[in-house]
């Protein structure tokens, strides 16, 4: 899959030794910002935006859109799935063909990490594009254990390599979290300060009943969590009532990612230290925009200054 | 006293699951069981044991002179209705020297057989566990020798072994978090030894184990757990383990979790200071590694983020086997907005190698349950003397 930009070359290959930064890197007072949106219109993708149809303010200050990608920028998927006692069964084995079809849907550029969890967590796959890699991990797979899922998913997204691929991470969990150290307010602050965009599958305990919106108090996972999460990191959270559905709603994830933009703009002068609220919107049309809620610049920029970057 | 224990289950205490085949073999084979080599010898007076009761008393004397594992699958396979006989029997019926040490002994040892069986994992269903510690609380019950008037030795040596089996028992029920029957075991305990520290530590976690905000989210929630607030379990915790710091100031898992509560309380500097006498007295590597893990936590909330990090990276150190502490670096040194130092320590997080060690911090909620077989073991060889 080719990277094809919606801006001109010129203007992109200016922009390369900062706008593919993975976090916000302030150098020189020239700091580039990422963003991956979804906009949609009653639910659905909306496709073929540019960046004159949206509005972005950072802190309530409209920013200039520098560059804007679509379709063609390669995916880094970050797979985080449960793999605790209880998915043991029938859950673990669709849940492995929903991990391998995602896997085989995927561009030839982009690339699968593979991260799975009980009380203890694993990197089950180091980003590759290797399929055969992949599925033989998968099929290594096995249950058993308590549920860290918080610790899981907090370090799969920040351990994330420094790269120009969009990031996401595609958490499968069907219970609550029982084990992890990390608070549930540490993990939501952590994601919307987190360039990956989350999303989540989410599936109640094999046998039980209720409604898809409205699952049974109790015995699934945290929807008030997740969906925190998700939305704060610009994903959403999925459910599915049965585990015949896991590999419909991981290509469901997928096929969403293909309809996102990411979005870069460039901070003028000092950025002020502390929480930069990001709200995007479309102009000249309806729509929603999922983006994540910001990021953190910290009073110690020198050492940010020293951060990663491609 | 909570140690660095070696198993691949998450669960405090949950052994190995036996496999229920065996015991279903054992049960299809005819019971034979054969002459002990050396059974202690039976009062004179005695009158000869009935029939269910001569073949349950061979098992226990199995069980007695080491032959644990197969004492275990034998009792296993017995009749529950044979097995009544015979406690009955031992009620009722036994010869009338109560005085003798070896009816005692017996006795005692019948109650360690059945919690073997269940600890060990011999028998995995519900129900089979309840019956087998049921039984072995009938036998421990004192109610079936201050009948018989015990010489004031040999009903102290009871006493104490009977707290002693409670406290085993009880421990087992919060490792796997019964806590219908845990709560039933702690009000017991409680009253019948209330001033003993290990009863009041038990008592303590059992308090803290209902204040825990995850406990939900394993579908246990007993119906009477809503009679308090959090924070009054909290208080009920704290104060129990206060009580049992005051009787015993070596008694340093208390004082852990004494700190641990105010740390939960929003007390910190109380908490600082206790975790900082666990970190100066306690000689146990899981305490210090706690004690460390929650002081980070402590130096958290007031933004002592590099004082946190040198905390849970002292945690690491103990404890290279368990992830949670570079989970925390990670998170700490994130909060103090050194990213990438957060990402190289989340990246480690995934090359911790998976080792048999179980993070102390993952049992916690668990209660104050370590190395049950072995103090079983320990109990039996005392019963054996």
């Amino acid at each position: 899959m080719n990277q094809r930009p919606l801006l001109p070359c010129a203007l992109l290959l200016g922009l390369a030794g900062v706008g593919l930064a993975q976090t916000p890197t302030f150098r020189a007072q020239i700091d580039v910002v990422r963003v991956d949106v979804l906009a949609t219109d009653r639910g659905r993708p909306i496709r073929g935006l540019t960046a004159a149809n949206f509005e972005l303010r950072d802190n309530g200050v409209a920013q200039r859109i520098d560059a804007i990608w679509g379709a063609t920028l390669p995916i880094d998927v970050m797979l985080v799935l449960d793999a605790s006692d209880s998915v043991r069964g029938l859950v673990l084995e669709h849940l492995k063909r929903a991990a391998l079809a995602l896997t085989e849907s995927l561009g030839a550029k982009d690339r699968v990490q593979l991260w799975t969890f009980s009380h203890r967590v694993s990197l089950a796959v180091a980003p590759t594009s290797d399929q055969d890699a992949v599925r033989r991990s998968v099929d290594r797979m096995e249950a058993g254990g308590a549920t860290a899922l918080l610790d899981a998913i907090y370090t799969a997204f920040t351990s994330r390599a420094p790269g120009p691929n969009r990031s996401i991470a595609l958490l499968f969990s069907d219970g609550k979290d029982n084990r992890s150290w990390l608070t549930e307010t540490e993990v939501i602050d952590a994601a919307r300060n987190s360039e990956t965009v989350v999303y989540a599958v989410a599936s109640r305990p094999l046998g039980l009943v209720g409604p898809v919106d409205n699952p049974v108090s109790g015995t699934g996972p945290d929807e008030d969590l997740l969906a925190a999460i998700t939305n704060g990191s610009g994903g959403r959270l999925l459910w599915t009532t049965n585990e015949q559905q896991l590999r419909q709603r991981f290509l469901d994830v997928l096929e969403e990612l293909r309809s996102r933009y990411v979005l870069s703009y460039t901070l003028g002068g000092s950025p002020t230290p502390g929480w930069h609220a990001i709200k995007v919107r479309l102009k000249n049309r309806t729509g929603e925009v999922r983006a994540r809620a910001g990021y953190t610049v910290a009073p110690d920029a020198p050492r940010q200054r020293e951060g990663s970057r491609p | 006293m909570i140690g660095f224990r070696h198993s691949r289950s998450p669960v405090a205490c949950r052994r190995t699951r036996r496999a229920a085949v065996l015991i279903g073999l054992l049960a299809a084979l005819p019971i034979a069981v054969s002459p002990r080599p050396q059974a202690p010898q039976q009062p004179e007076a005695a009158r000869p044991a009935l029939p269910p009761a001569a073949t349950y008393l061979q098992v226990v004397d199995r069980y007695r002179s080491g032959s644990v594992d197969l004492a275990a699958r034998t009792v296993v396979s017995l009749d529950h209705a044979r097995i009544e006989i015979a406690v009955k029997w031992l009620g009722k019926d036994a010869p009338r020297d109560a005085g003798d040490p070896d009816y005692v002994s017996r006795i005692q040892a019948a109650a360690l057989l059945h919690a073997h069986v269940v600890l060990a994992g011999v028998v995995n269903t519900p129900s089979e566990r309840t019956w087998h510690l049921a039984i072995a609380k009938r036998l421990v019950d004192l109610q079936l020798m201050e009948e018989r008037e015990l010489p004031d030795d040999v009903a102290l040596q009871h006493r104490s072994f009977q707290k002693q089996w409670l406290l085993l028992v009880a421990r087992y029920r919060h490792s796997i978090l019964d806590l219908d029957a845990l709560v039933a075991d702690v009000a017991f305990l409680v009253a019948r030894f209330g001033d003993d520290p290990e009863v009041l530590l038990l008592s303590g976690s059992f308090a803290e184990t209902l204040a825990w905000p995850r406990l939900s989210s394993l579908m246990i929630t007993p119906w009477w757990q809503a009679r308090k607030s959090r924070n009054g379990w909290l208080e009920d915790a704290r104060s129990a383990y206060q009580r049992a710091v005051n009787a015993d100031p070596g008694l340093h898992e208390a004082r852990l979790r004494l700190g641990h509560v105010f740390s939960d309380r929003g007390r910190n500097q109380e908490a600082m200071a206790i975790f900082e006498s666990v970190l100066r007295d306690a000689d146990s590597q899981p305490l210090t590694y706690l004690a460390h893990l929650f002081s980070g936590r402590v130096c958290e909330r007031p933004g002592r983020l590099s004082d946190a990090v040198v905390h849970y990276r002292a945690a690491a150190a103990i404890c290279p086997g368990c992830q949670v502490p570079l989970v925390a670096v990670s998170n700490a040194l994130r909060m103090a907005g050194d990213q990438a130092a957060a990402v190289a320590a989340a990246r480690a997080v995934s090359t911790v190698q998976p080792a048999d060690v179980i993070d102390p911090f993952l049992e916690y909620y668990y209660g104050p349950c370590r190395d049950l077989l072995p103090a079983l073991e320990r109990m039996r060889r005392e019963v054996s003397k």
